[in-house]
């Protein structure tokens, strides 16, 4: 337990971003330069803990300020250090995607906007640094204030609606986790996050299921459990940039974030196996993994399918913890990055779209990739890695999910996460047939002979009798106008993410810490 | 390290890919035809065994395995690979197109080279990813695509989970005696029989091959279905009776479905299956001639199954026509078409002086020495039904005069109307560089067994009882075809079990998603009414008192619920 700058460095910047913000709001360049100063701040930070953490260092910061005896402090430990680096290292491309796009599509309330995603990438890794659960309850409902204004920022009906499911499902779920917050502190006499769980627990078992089931219901509202997953897909009215990093990675991260804790840290493997607690939480995930595939098929804008798909994905890292096992864990922590920068690439791809074409919804894909091919590529990468297929990040976490799984006490459970793999290739590849091989409705300029030699070519027959004299040329190039730079760039950046971690896990980071977060807890 | 292990071969396939995509249409397939070209020199010379043993993924792997039947398999993919360069250019494939083919033959390479489940597992998966973009090349063939895509996601769920169920059983993903018994190897078997082709789960073959581009059916015959024979004889190397007699059906069913066809790609594609029933035959036996026979088969079938894709695809291109009723005559007007036609099917029936008479000799014989009697007779007859649907096709396509052909539609041989031209030069030269082997390996028998892992022990090749048998099928077979031409001029089209499984799919796609999407609907409702309620009740207490509950009656409740409450927690805290 070294006390360092650092974690209070990380988790104040964006909070001391937000004044700058507000004073510069007449000038958007230097008020958007805030966040960016911010966010490299922040991450420079961020990337200066993990080398002390992965050698055993415990970078701790204490504010002074203490609730009954449970001080509000901060603490970088590896599984603080994966989210947080995580976080961290998405802020700024996020930031770069939403500058772009709230100034292609000149939003109101800009200053807003930029003021809420500071101090929510703050809560974000205030969650990620807390030492105790009191501090990441204190963050974990600062977050939900924080986004607020994000989800209502439209303003129209739709959004407040949107926004006032949102509060009422999170702050219910804040209630119950305070609740459960009291009575583990009463059953444990600690708050502290403890590698392998707190003693005591098994003392007084009716206690701790209580405590235990009011956490799982807190944490689980935002990590979109069913049946409390009701708010993500109405939060979709909220602008892109929102979406993607908050409700793909902040909101819903934190909410498996907090229930990794409640399995690791708090309760501890051996603990939840005495107990028996886990039986229902493996219950609920499953359900949701397979409900929120499913009910993706049935989703008819491209950002609702994109929510139902991340309520199935985020039920895979809450059964990896639920599992109580090593390589379960382990892969549901590869998970919470890989999901993360997948995620991402579609939502920047879909905002991207619906800024350049004005597509939202699913039947407005057809003959898209002519018109922005490298942003539907990216598309589709991102898809096929949630699907499960190499070299994309998914791969990678699936494969030791499904080992875990097959290693734990509930083998059976790997049956799930094949077949909500499936369920995202049923998803995913119809949009991605649709926007790439099929017909756009209306004619967008044919540009003649070699065009119709590119698609005669494509016929069973070749299109015609004789020799088809396909010059092969770049046909479409008059008709490609492809995303401006400050959106194709961070989609760039994120599937270039998602490859890096399909394709050499082990160079980056995440690998490193999660091994030793699987090392510690499970010793 | 040598320098000739420094990379696997699918590298160089892949890298070749973006050459051609990126190039001018000649330059780049002529790149991509001889880097493949060149593989095949490379693959001879390799040495034998586990080259560029890593980690991959936190595990050990092996991506680069030699030994007598990888290096078979992979020597014949890469000649055959540069031949489907050669043709997709001179049949109008555009730059895209034939790119993926290349990924994909060297994704195939990939899996065939793999020394270890994982590395299996990853070019495998890449495999399907890459045939689905080819098929969906061909746009006339979307749905067809998204129906191969979910096959092969479920074969793959299965192999992944026997993969993962035999490392959780064994510790390593590294070949050692195939799949552990019992569960793993149950649920890998499965996976890759879907690969395979096996009876029940055939129909993606014949629901996909025959739809896209002449080009990507002639690319894809030759490769999932046969990575799928290697893959299941590393799975099971020492055989299985079930697998053994799995072969044979598929083998006789395989060819009498062909037998009724009257679609070009259509009856190759059920041909496929039966001849691939063949080599699985062998894989199930496993003895060492079985194994050589069945890989044997497989070099021999890469080559003259391709061939005839491309004789197919030549007439379709030439003709427009897809079906054999309406063709006729064609050996006048398409004679290098004709004469690659005869030597592959010569080969396929198993003439002896061409190269199936060889391998087919192998099979049946080694299911001669395991004294599998039924096994032997089943195989005997599918030669039989092997060479009457090829009479069939070449009656129908290439010597029947055009105006005697029976629906009475008359004329010229082509929708058009016109002498159809023979293949240009490049599919030529394709045709040409697949039937050289096809006539070289029946000559000289040599050239292919010394290149067999067991170099085939007990191998009668030229014993007098194989012309015997070779000439006993031939017979029989024409004599069968001389006799049902008639009632098989009669049959148009004849369905098979996608007619069962497609519809059931999409059924059960489409009723889970309603029922699923209407129970979440009801749930979302009903909470949200009984938030709604709390809500007005809060907010508004007084309203109540106006609908007629009273005030103090309310007061009442609420106190009451909160003495519960404390209750509750009082009990719980102090227990």
């Amino acid at each position: 337990m070294t006390a360092s700058w650092l974690p209070a460095v990380a988790v104040g910047l964006p909070f001391a971003a937000v004044v700058p913000i507000y004073l510069s709001r007449t000038r958007p360049n230097l008020r958007e330069a805030w966040t960016f100063l911010a966010g490299a701040g922040a991450f420079v930070a961020v990337a200066a803990t993990v080398s002390p953490v992965l050698d055993g260092a415990r970078l701790t910061a204490a504010t002074g300020v203490s609730y009954l005896g449970v001080p509000l402090a901060l603490s970088v430990d590896p599984f603080g250090a994966l989210f947080g680096l995580l976080a961290a290292t998405l802020w700024p491309v996020t930031s770069l995607y939403s500058v772009g796009y709230v100034r292609r599509l000149d939003e109101h309330a800009q200053t807003r906007y930029f003021a809420a995603f500071a101090a929510s990438v703050g809560s974000t890794l205030g969650v990620a640094f807390a030492a105790n659960l009191l501090t990441l309850f204190v963050f974990y409902e600062l977050l939900t204030v924080a986004t607020y204004p994000l989800v209502v920022h439209e303003e129209s009906a739709e959004a407040r609606d949107a926004a006032a499911k949102y509060v009422a499902y999170t702050l219910s779920g804040g209630a119950a986790l305070l609740a459960g917050l009291v009575l583990l502190s009463v059953a444990a006499g600690s708050l502290s996050f403890v590698p392998g769980g707190l003693d005591g627990l098994a003392t007084d078992p009716t206690l701790a299921r209580a405590a235990f089931g009011l956490l799982i219901v807190g944490f689980g509202v935002k990590a979109a459990v069913v049946p409390v997953h009701g708010w993500l897909p109405s939060a979709m009215v909220a602008p892109t940039p929102v979406s993607g990093l908050l409700h793909a990675v902040a909101v819903v991260k934190s909410g498996a974030f907090g229930l990794g804790r409640v399995f690791m840290y708090l309760y501890g493997p051996d603990a939840v196996r005495e107990l028996g607690v886990a039986a229902p939480v493996v219950g609920a995930a499953v359900l949701t993994m397979l409900g929120g595939g499913v009910l993706a098929l049935r989703a008819e804008s491209i950002k609702g399918a994109l929510a139902y798909s991340t309520v199935s994905q985020l039920s895979y890292i809450v059964l990896g913890f639920a599992l109580a096992a090593p390589t379960a864990a382990f892969g549901a922590l590869l998970h919470i990055p890989a999901h993360a920068f997948m995620k991402i690439t579609l939502f920047f791809a879909a905002g991207a779209v619906s800024v350049e074409t004005g597509a939202k919804s699913i039947r407005k894909l057809p003959g898209l990739a002519r018109r922005l091919p490298v942003t539907l590529a990216a598309f589709a990468v991102a898809a096929a890695g949630l699907a499960g297929f190499p070299p994309v990040a998914g791969f990678v976490s699936k494969w030791y999910l499904v080992l875990g799984a097959l290693r734990s006490d509930l083998p059976l459970t790997a049956a799930a996460f094949l077949l909500a793999g499936t369920l995202k290739l049923l998803l995913f590849w119809p949009m991605v047939a649709a926007a790439f091989f099929e017909e756009p409705p209306r004619s967008i300029g044919r540009s003649g002979a070699s065009e119709a030699a590119a698609d005669a070519a494509s016929l069973p027959d070749g299109g015609a009798h004789g020799d088809v004299d396909a010059r092969g040329g770049r046909a479409l190039d008059s008709l490609v106008a492809e995303s401006s730079p400050a959106l194709l760039v961070p989609v760039a950046l994120a599937v270039a993410g998602a490859l890096l971690l399909g394709l050499v896990p082990e160079r980056l980071p995440f690998w490193d810490l999660a091994r030793a977060v699987v090392a510690e807890v499970f010793a | 390290m040598t320098a000739l292990a420094a990379a696997p071969p699918a590298v160089v396939f892949l890298v070749a890919a973006a050459v051609v995509r990126l190039a001018p249409r000649r330059s780049g397939h002529a790149v991509a035809a001889l880097a493949a070209a060149a593989v095949v020199p490379w693959l001879v010379s390799v040495p034998a065994g586990a080259h560029l043993a890593g980690r991959l993924y936190g595990f050990e792997v092996v991506p680069f395995g030699v030994d007598g039947v990888s290096r078979l398999v992979g020597l014949v993919f890469a000649f055959v690979a540069a031949a489907n360069v050669v043709y997709a250019y001179g049949s109008g494939t555009t730059r895209g197109q034939t790119a993926t083919a290349v990924a994909y033959m060297g994704a195939s390479l990939g899996a065939v080279f793999a020394g270890d489940w994982l590395t299996l597992v990853v070019w495998w998966e890449l495999m399907a990813l890459s045939a689905t973009i080819l098929v969906w090349q061909s746009k006339s063939a979307t749905r067809q695509a998204y129906r191969y895509a979910v096959y092969h996601q479920l074969g793959s769920v299965l192999l992944v989970a026997g993969v993962l169920t035999h490392f959780a059983a064994t510790g390593t993903f590294l070949y050692a005696d195939g799949i552990a018994a019992g569960l793993p190897r149950l649920l890998a078997a499965a996976g890759v029989a879907l690969n395979v082709g096996v009876l029940g789960v055939h129909v993606w073959l014949v629901d996909t091959y025959p739809t896209p581009h002449v080009a990507t059916s002639v690319v894809l015959c030759g490769f999932t279905t046969k990575v799928g024979v290697y893959a299941l004889h590393r799975v099971v190397p020492e055989g299985s009776l079930v697998v053994a007699y799995l072969g044979a059906a598929m083998l006789v069913v395989g060819v009498t479905l062909a037998v009724l066809q009257t679609k070009l790609r259509r009856l190759l594609t059920y041909h496929i299956v039966s001849q691939v029933g063949y080599m699985v035959a062998g894989v199930g036996v496993a003895s060492a001639l079985a194994v050589d026979g069945a890989f044997a088969h497989l070099v021999n079938n890469v080559l003259y199954k391709t061939l005839l894709f491309m004789v197919a695809g030549v007439l379709v291109l030439r003709t427009g026509e897809e079906s054999l009723k309406r063709l006729g005559g064609l050996w006048r007007t398409m004679p290098t078409t004709a004469g690659a036609f005869v030597v592959a099917a010569l080969a396929i029936t198993g003439t002896p002086g061409f190269a199936g008479f060889v391998s087919k000799g192998l099979v049946v014989d080694s299911a001669d020495a395991a004294g599998l009697e039924v096994l032997w007779w089943l195989l005997v007859a599918g030669g039989v039904g092997t060479v009457l649907s090829f009479a069939k096709f070449g009656y129908y396509a290439f010597l029947r005069a055009p105006s005697s052909d029976d629906d009475g539609s008359g004329g010229e041989a082509s929708a058009s109307g016109e002498r159809p031209r023979d293949a240009n030069r490049a599919q030529t030269l394709a045709l040409a560089l697949l039937a050289v082997p096809c006539v070289a390996f029946g000559v000289a028998p040599e050239l292919l067994l010394s290149l067999l892992p067991g170099n085939a022990p007990g191998a009668k090749v030229f014993a007098l009882s194989q012309f015997e048998k070779a000439g006993a099928t031939l017979l029989f077979g024409l004599v069968a075809f001389a006799a049902l031409r008639g009632p098989l001029g009669r049959i148009s089209h004849v369905p098979d079990l996608d007619a069962v499984y497609h519809p059931a799919g999409a059924a059960l796609r489409d009723r889970s998603a309603t029922a699923v999407r209407n129970a979440a609907r009801t749930f979302d409702r009903a909470a949200v009414g009984v938030v709604e309620r709390c809500r007005r009740v809060a907010l508004a207490p007084h309203a109540f008192a106006a609908v007629g509950v009273r005030e103090s009656t309310l007061g009442r409740t609420v106190l009451l619920v909160a003495l519960t409450a404390a209750v509750a927690v009082a009990t719980l805290v102090l227990a």
